[in-house]
C-alpha cells in the first residue's frame, strides 16, 4: 500500500533510492514590483528553463511540463516534498517562496476591453474535484490603471456551475505580478473558470488565469545569509523538522510565486528538493 | 479511540491513508486603525470568500430580532423586524412555540419570498433545502445571532467524528509585520449600536463547541465605523462555571473607531471564559459605531515579519496538536503594526485519527 508505515519505513525507502533530488535556478529579470505584490518565476530563464505562456481557451493543461520541476511518475507509490531549500541571490527584503502546481492555464486574456472573457479552462488532471486549487491571474502585459474584475461563471469542488465571484480592483501592475482572485463565499476549491468579467477596463493589460494548487510554503528571510532549508518530514538522520508530508502527484509540473524580495532589476532563485516516495 | 498513539502512527494515518486535511487561505485585509488594534480577516474578501456577486458581505450575523409569525409551509417564512439581511446570511433561533421545526440553525432567503421584515428557512447555504413547517405559529421566537457550523465564510473541514481532527502544521505571511492569532468562530450577534450610554441587553446563542465556556473569549467588532471614543463592559453573562457573573472591566476604544477593528471583552477575575453574554453596558457613547458581539476561541498564534513565512509545527516543534472540533470555523485576526492593508496568504495542515 502506498505511503509510509512509520519513521523507519521512511528511512528504509530513503536508503533504498526511493528519492529524486532536483536542484533550480530562476533568473528574474523584470527588477522589483513593489512588496506588496506576489509575482512568478514562470518566466524567469535558467534552470528549468522559461516557460511559454498557456494557449488561449480552453488553454494548456500541465503534466510534468519541461519547464516546471518535475518528478518522474512513479505509479504504485505516493510521493512527498521532503525537502526544500532556497535562497534568493541578492540583497533585498524577506521573502516567502509558495510551491505551485501548475494545473491549468488560459492565456491571452485582454483587460483592455469590458464585458465577459470566455475562458472556458481544460479539465484538471490533477485534484480534480478542485478542492484547494486556487485562482490566479498571471499579468502577462502590464496594466496600466486599475481593472475591476470577477470571476463570472466558475464551478466548484462540489461541481456546481454557474457560481459568480466578488468584484475586485486590480492596480495598475507590471508584468510578472500574480493576483489570487477571491471566490464566493462556500468554496472551498474551484473545479473551471468558464468566465471573467471585466467591468472596468485599462488601457492595457493581458493576463493569464492560472489554476494552481499550493504545495508548500517557504520563508526565506535576508538576515540568515541569503539561506533557509526547510525538512518536510524527515531527515535522513532522523532529525524531525516537521510532520507536514506535502503530497505531489504523478504529473506535478511546479513553479514558484514569492512575494518580497530583491529590489535589483535581475536576480536568482536557486536551491532544491528532495522527493521521496513509498 | 481518537487521535495518535504515536508520531509512527501519525505519518502512517498521514500518508498511507491520507487522513490529512489542509486549507490554503488568501486575504486581502482591511486598513487598521492604528498599530496595536487587533483587526479582523472575517469580513475581507478572499479565500474563503464572504461576498455575494453583488458584492453583499454575508459574513456578519443579525441583529437580535423578535419573531411575530411562522408559516407552516415550505420553506418556513417568519416575520420580525427589518432584518437587513440578504441570501445566504445565518441565523440561530429560539424560543418558538407552535411551528417548532422555526428553532434552529439556519440559512436564510429573502428573494422571491421574503422582504425586509420576513425571510425563508433553508438548512443549506446554497438555499436547496427549504424547512417545512410543522404546525401552527402560536408565539415567541429570537433570532440569537448566529452559531457558526461550519460556516461557508470560515475555513472549515467536513465532520470526522469519532476521529479527530488535530492542527499539525500552520503558517502564515503577512504584507505587515504583525502577530496573527487562529480562532475558532463559535457565534456571534449582530448590529450593536453603541451610541448611547446605558445597558444593552442581548441573547446570544448557545455554543455549539467548547460547551463549557472554557477559553472562549468575548470580542467586539466594529462593522460601521463612528466618532467619539466609546468604552464598554460585559454587564451580565454566564461564565465557564455555569454562573453568571456581572461587570467586567471596562475597554476603550479607539478614537474615531474604523471598521474591522476588535476589541475583547474583559471577564471578571478568576473567571476562565464565558458560556453567554446577556447585557453589555456602553460608558462612553460613540457615534454612528455599530459593532458584533463575537465569541471566540483562540486557538494558536504566529508572530510574522512582512513578507516573511513563519510557520509552526504542532507535532514536532510545540507538541500540542490543538484540536479543530467538528463544525469549527475558523479564521485569522491580527495585531497590526500600522495603518497599510496587509495582505495575508495562510496554510494550514490537519490530520484526523
Amino acid at each position: 500500500m502506498a505511503g509510509f508505515a512509520n519513521t523507519a519505513a521512511v528511512k528504509s525507502a530513503i536508503s533504498s533510492g526511493k528519492q529524486f533530488n532536483t536542484q533550480f535556478l530562476k533568473q528574474i529579470s523584470s527588477g522589483a514590483v513593489g512588496l506588496t505584490n506576489w509575482r512568478r518565476s514562470w518566466d524567469g530563464s535558467g534552470f528549468p528553463g522559461a516557460g511559454a505562456e498557456p494557449a488561449t481557451t480552453p488553454g494548456t493543461v500541465y503534466t510534468s511540463d519541461s519547464s516546471s520541476i518535475a518528478f518522474a511518475d512513479r505509479a504504485s507509490f505516493s510521493k512527498y516534498l521532503m525537502s526544500l531549500e532556497a535562497t534568493f541571490a541578492s540583497a533585498g527584503s524577506d521573502v516567502t517562496l509558495a510551491v505551485m502546481d501548475r494545473l491549468v492555464g488560459v492565456g491571452g486574456i485582454s483587460l483592455a476591453s469590458t464585458g465577459t472573457k470566455t475562458i472556458n479552462s481544460s479539465a484538471l488532471s490533477r485534484y480534480t474535484s478542485g478542492t484547494g486549487v486556487e485562482l490566479w491571474l498571471e499579468v502577462t502585459t502590464t496594466t496600466t490603471g486599475s481593472v475591476t474584475l470577477s470571476v463570472s461563471s466558475y464551478t466548484n469542488d462540489a461541481g456546481v456551475s454557474g457560481l459568480a465571484g466578488p468584484s475586485f480592483v486590480l492596480a495598475a501592475v507590471p508584468a510578472s505580478v500574480v493576483v489570487q482572485l477571491p471566490y464566493g463565499p462556500g468554496q472551498s476549491g474551484i473545479r473551471s473558470v468558464e468566465q471573467l468579467n471585466v467591468s472596468v477596463a485599462a488601457s492595457a493589460g493581458v493576463v493569464n488565469v492560472m489554476l494552481v494548487k499550493p504545495v508548500d510554503l517557504i520563508g526565506l528571510s535576508k538576515s540568515s545569509s541569503n539561506n533557509n532549508v526547510r525538512t518536510n518530514a524527515v531527515e535522513m538522520d532522523g532529525i524531525y523538522q516537521r510532520a507536514a508530508f506535502p503530497r505531489l502527484f504523478d504529473g506535478a509540473s511546479l513553479s514558484f510565486y514569492f512575494i518580497g524580495g530583491p529590489t535589483s532589476a535581475i536576480f536568482d532563485i536557486c536551491g532544491g528538493m528532495q522527493v521521496i516516495y513509498g | 479511540m481518537a487521535g495518535y498513539a504515536s508520531y509512527d502512527d501519525l505519518i502512517n494515518q498521514v500518508t498511507t491513508n491520507g487522513k490529512s486535511l489542509e486549507w490554503d487561505l488568501c486575504k486581502y485585509g482591511p486598513a487598521p486603525k492604528a498599530a496595536g488594534v487587533w483587526t479582523r480577516l472575517w469580513s475581507s474578501d478572499g479565500f474563503p470568500g464572504v461576498k455575494d456577486s453583488s458584492s453583499n458581505v454575508l459574513s456578519e450575523p443579525p441583529a437580535n430580532l423578535t419573531l411575530s409569525a411562522a408559516t407552516n409551509a415550505t420553506p418556513i417564512v417568519v416575520t420580525t423586524g427589518t432584518h437587513n439581511l440578504n441570501d445566504g446570511q445565518s441565523v440561530n433561533i429560539t424560543g418558538v412555540v407552535g411551528n417548532t421545526a422555526a428553532n434552529g440553525d439556519f440559512y436564510i432567503r429573502k428573494s422571491g419570498i421574503g422582504s425586509a421584515t420576513t425571510f425563508g428557512l433553508y438548512t443549506d447555504f446554497a438555499l436547496t433545502n427549504a424547512v417545512a413547517g410543522n404546525g401552527a405559529y402560536t408565539s415567541g421566537g429570537t433570532v440569537n445571532g448566529t452559531k457558526r457550523l461550519s460556516s461557508p465564510m470560515a475555513m472549515r473541514w467536513a465532520d470526522q467524528s469519532p476521529a479527530q481532527k488535530m492542527i499539525l502544521t500552520w503558517g502564515c505571511v503577512s504584507t505587515q509585520d504583525c502577530v496573527v492569532v487562529l480562532h475558532d468562530r463559535i457565534s456571534d450577534l449582530g448590529a450593536i449600536s453603541i451610541n448611547a450610554t446605558g445597558d444593552i441587553s442581548i441573547t446570544t446563542a448557545a455554543l455549539a463547541r467548547y460547551t463549557t465556556g472554557v477559553g472562549v473569549e468575548p470580542w467586539l467588532e466594529v462593522t460601521t465605523g463612528g466618532t467619539g471614543t466609546p468604552q464598554m463592559n460585559l454587564k451580565t453573562y454566564v461564565n465557564d462555571g455555569n454562573t453568571t457573573s456581572s461587570t467586567g472591566a471596562s475597554v476603550t476604544f479607539n478614537a474615531t473607531p474604523v471598521a474591522n477593528s476588535m476589541y475583547q471583552l474583559p471577564l471578571v477575575a478568576g473567571d476562565l471564559g464565558v458560556r453567554s453574554v446577556s447585557a453589555l453596558h456602553v460608558t462612553a457613547a460613540g457615534t454612528g459605531a455599530v459593532v458584533n458581539l463575537a465569541l471566540l476561541k483562540p486557538l494558536a498564534k504566529l508572530t510574522l515579519s512582512a513578507n516573511m513565512w513563519n510557520e509552526r509545527d504542532f507535532v514536532l516543534q510545540l507538541s500540542s496538536l490543538p484540536v479543530v472540533n467538528d463544525g469549527a470555523s475558523l479564521m485569522i485576526s491580527f495585531l497590526a503594526s500600522g495603518t497599510t492593508a496587509p495582505n495575508f496568504k495562510s496554510k494550514i495542515r490537519l490530520g484526523y485519527a
